[in-house]
């Protein structure tokens, strides 16, 4: 993962826990808790082992903390330098979400060693759309569903999870349902 | 499957739905439909006359504000709504069919302001989808994302360094000062002898250079009569004392327990000279220590910069030389080092050097005298000597 993504957890805990839980994880880590390169890829592992050592520290489960990771990460991606992105990605959910893979195409062309995961949205009858998402990464769902929560929130929409299945490692599908009557919000 | 190479009529709705900036001037020249950018964000404009909303102007050519080029010369222009004009749109007129009057506009964002489009409210849907303008706005964005941080992760960088700099600079600061005297210490002395000083620049070639070395005498005896602690006083009492003799163009080391050195620098040897016997007159004054009044003597030796003595391992070693006369000869705290003290330091060199030689060569003959007690009579010892 890059440093951002890091940088992202790490400005989640300070915000929601202070920086003394911070550096406790840092020092369980045994990983400086000064900021990290945004640009400069790190191993998932590190990535992980902070995860683990934030939900021990918090005392949340592993997959309700990457739930509100994923939703703090586009309030996060939105004030970063790449927040322009996110504006010029879409109007609204499905729109940005559709766009997503065209724009990480984009990043990786800077980054190349990134490792994006891939969406396809597909409308439905009705106000539901279908979401398929592959990963090279296992086990990330959760972070996904905070995503969407995270999106929602950003374009001020509605979302609600109708259905999951895994169909694979890093691979899923959901079927959301979608409003589009919320008012701007925002969960930072 | 074959193709056809008749000319195909195209649907002016399909290519409006596909091109969010084009719009169809009709054939009295009113904007008769707007592509679903022009109609969301500006939906007045519908139905004006073309040239009342649009200024153009010809990407090739000085053009007539306003004049809409001849529909089917392909002229790429750039056009912009007048009234809100930050907004710039290149593209081409093309004729609207064979049949009917007027012209259709194709066009996109102006690539100047490719890295602007979040500023006009655009979006990826904004653009068609053949348009590769909007992979454009993307990779710029990108880009300036890129740049923003790398901006940033240079800033932190270069603090680091600055920091590290400034971390390394005090530690070796305190490396190189002596705690007792609170001057330079012997460290600060070999790095200046070397070159190698950080803040310091060895003297240029042109430069009137001195070094004085000073040797505190019968020290021992201070520390032996009044203890250590006494003797640290002493110390620092002397090295404030050359410290307040002396100014900034000179630099002052403790290079020993006892030993001093002073390199004077711009000064010519004259004016070395009154500095020297300066510091050596505060330097005997009585020192007031532990309510004690004690008076010390030093001897000094005193070289500047001349023939053959350039650099500052050479005055080094000169100035050692005229210290040594000086502690030889006690009527004179000072001596200026002579090019004869030289000439007698190398012929003393020269003897060393043939006195080692004659012992490999066995030149040296042994004669050995016995020595008895004029009482008893009894043999007690032997001398021996040697013979060039």
């Amino acid at each position: 993962m890059y440093g951002m993504v890091n940088n992202a957890i790490r400005a989640f805990i300070d915000k929601k826990h202070g920086p003394d839980a911070w550096a406790r994880i840092c020092d369980r880590v045994a990983v400086d808790p000064g900021e990290f390169a945004a640009l400069l890829p790190y191993d998932d592992a590190l990535t992980m082992k902070l995860v683990t050592q934030a939900a021990k520290t918090t005392g949340m489960s592993v997959e309700a903390l990457l739930t509100e990771i994923g939703r703090y990460w586009v309030h996060f991606a939105a004030r970063s330098s790449f927040g322009p992105l996110l504006a010029f990605g879409g109007a609204h959910f499905e729109e940005f979400l559709g766009n997503l893979d065209a724009i990480h195409s984009k990043i990786k062309a800077s980054l190349p060693k990134l490792a994006p995961p891939s969406f396809r949205v597909e409308a439905m009858p009705g106000d539901t759309v279908r979401v398929f998402y592959r990963s090279t990464r296992d086990g990330l769902f959760p972070f996904v569903e905070g995503l969407f929560k995270g999106l929602s929130e950003h374009f001020g929409q509605t979302v609600e999870i109708l259905d999951f299945e895994k169909l694979g490692p890093g691979e899923a599908r959901w079927n959301l349902r979608v409003g589009h009557n919320g008012a701007q919000a925002s969960a930072a | 499957m074959a193709i056809s190479h008749e000319p195909a009529e195209i649907r002016v709705e399909t290519l409006i739905d596909c091109c969010p900036f084009s719009f169809v001037v009709d054939g009295a020249g009113r904007l008769a439909r707007l592509g679903s950018y022009l109609a969301k964000h500006y939906p007045e404009i519908a139905g004006r006359p073309y040239e009342e909303v649009f200024a153009c102007e010809s990407v090739q050519a000085e053009r007539p504000s306003g004049a809409a080029p001849d529909a089917g010369t392909r002229e790429r222009v750039a056009l912009r709504v007048r009234g809100a004009e930050d907004l710039q749109i290149v593209g081409a007129f093309l004729p609207l069919s064979r049949q009917t009057d007027g012209s259709l506009f194709v066009g996109t964002v102006s690539p100047k302001q490719i890295t602007k489009v979040t500023d006009y409210g655009l979006t990826m849907s904004d653009f068609a989808p053949f348009d590769v303008s909007a992979d454009f706005a993307m990779m710029a964005q990108v880009n300036e994302a890129v740049l923003k941080d790398t901006r940033l992760l240079n800033e932190h960088l270069t603090a680091a360094r600055d920091e590290a700099v400034r971390a390394r600079k005090k530690i070796e600061a305190v490396a190189l000062v002596d705690c007792l005297s609170g001057l330079a210490n012997r460290a600060a002395f070999q790095q200046i002898l070397d070159g190698a000083a950080i803040d310091q620049d060895p003297p240029k070639p042109d430069e009137p250079c001195s070094m004085l070395l000073i040797d505190i005498d019968n020290f021992k005896p201070v520390n032996d009569q009044y203890g250590h602690a006494f003797g640290d006083r002493l110390i620092k009492s002397i090295g404030d004392r050359i410290r307040r003799a002396i100014d900034g163009s000179a630099a002052a080391y403790r290079i020993g327990g006892d030993e001093f050195a002073v390199i004077l620098r711009g000064r010519s040897p004259y004016q070395a000279r009154l500095c020297a016997v300066e510091i050596l007159r505060q330097v005997h004054e009585p020192h007031r220590i532990q309510d004690k009044r004690i008076s010390i003597r030093a001897s000094a030796g005193l070289a500047s910069r001349m023939f053959g003595i350039n650099d500052l391992d050479s005055l080094y070693k000169a100035a050692d030389i005229a210290l040594y006369e000086a502690k030889r000869d006690k009527s004179h705290a000072l001596q200026i080092y002579t090019a004869g003290m030289g000439r007698r330091e190398l012929d003393k060199k020269l003897l060393e050097r043939d006195l080692v030689e004659a012992v490999g060569k066995e030149e040296l003959e042994v004669f050995i005298r016995p020595q008895f007690d004029i009482h008893s009579g009894a043999l007690w010892g032997g001398e021996a000597l040697a013979r060039w």
